[in-house]
């Protein structure tokens, strides 16, 4: 009973003292659970107006506030992160096949769409919000994405010359991170469908 | 020999991590003040390294479903925009877990002079 009174309170104080970035403050309440919404942004907030900004510069200050909000966001998605690299690891160490790709684009395969719908639906099953599900794949699918260019680069070497001397590979590179992160979002947000209804339901059975 | 070994291993199965350690032991020391920025700078403080708030978060909301800590809510002050506080403390399940972990820590160290010397 005492959180909507609480919000409400915050609400309606004015607020014109420098706050850290607008972007940071919304991943951060995308991540947290509703009952965490006022209470740990209000943490950071209170360190950063109170001790950060007096002792660092502006820019610094926000630096802390950002590296504390992608703490949060590590802590969301890390096992996903972890099952997505070693994913590309079995997929560089076996022979093709095992692991058929939807696409024939990289991060697009099977098993990258079990781990993505995972993340999704743990991110809405933890926080009621389908936004969650979709930062929560789409980092990952992210990161699955970037492993992949590091494999490339470290198995090709040239290759991290090759954009340089033919831009058009930029485009190319953009395109199928774009396939990436769309293929992690869509499979995200239907994870979280599932994750928003569980967490609905759980909700329910504990007001009950 | 045998009852020695089961008490150990009662011990050390019931016990805490050493970051939950942390984290119920800040708790403890910080008492009706321990909000999650206390909580945060007393842990860094007594680990002596920099600890990220989504460490601390996550270990209180761990805590928290293994009900040795339970939480409450409080009106914001106007630097924190007016936002709530929520002020955690150790449950009496806790506060057992906290001395199960000591009682675990002496009686591993039991018969043994600190600090070890190094034999070469």
């Amino acid at each position: 009973m005492a959180r909507p009174c609480l919000a409400a309170e915050g609400a309606h104080m004015t607020d014109d003292q420098p706050s850290p970035p607008r972007l940071a403050q919304s991943l951060l309440r995308t991540l947290l659970r509703p009952m965490d919404t006022e209470s740990i942004p209000g943490d950071l907030l209170e360190e950063y107006r109170e001790v950060r900004l007096p002792s660092l510069r502006r820019m610094r200050a926000d630096v802390w506030y950002v590296k504390h909000v992608l703490s949060m966001l590590w802590r969301a998605v890390w096992p996903f992160i972890v099952a997505v690299i070693a994913l590309r690891i079995f997929s560089f160490l076996l022979p093709s096949g095992w692991n058929p790709s939807l696409v024939p684009a990289p991060g697009v395969s099977l098993l990258d769409a079990l781990i993505l719908l995972l993340a999704g639906f743990y991110g809405a099953q933890r926080t009621g919000r389908l936004s969650t599900s979709i930062v929560t794949a789409g980092t990952t699918s992210l990161f699955g994405f970037m492993t992949f260019l590091v494999y490339a680069a470290i198995s090709i070497p040239s290759l991290l010359l090759a954009p340089l001397q033919k831009p058009f590979i930029f485009v190319i590179m953009s395109v199928l991170l774009g396939i990436a992160i769309f293929f992690g979002i869509a499979l995200g947000l239907l994870g979280g469908t599932v994750g928003q209804r569980l967490f609905r339901a759980e909700r329910e059975t504990r007001l009950t | 020999m045998i009852k020695a070994m089961s008490t150990l291993y009662t011990l050390t199965m019931n016990t805490v991590g050493q970051f939950e350690q942390a984290v119920l032991v800040a708790l403890v020391r910080l008492g009706a003040d321990a909000y999650g920025r206390a909580i945060l700078k007393d842990v860094q403080s007594r680990l002596d390294r920099e600890v990220s708030a989504g460490a601390v978060y996550a270990t209180l909301e761990r805590l928290e479903a293994k009900g040795l800590v339970s939480s409450r809510l409080a009106p914001g002050t106007a630097i924190r925009g007016g936002r709530a506080r929520r002020y955690f403390a150790p449950t009496a399940a806790g506060v057992q877990a906290l001395n199960d972990a000591k009682r675990a820590s002496d009686f591993l160290w039991r018969g043994l002079a600190w600090p070890l010397k190094v034999r070469i």
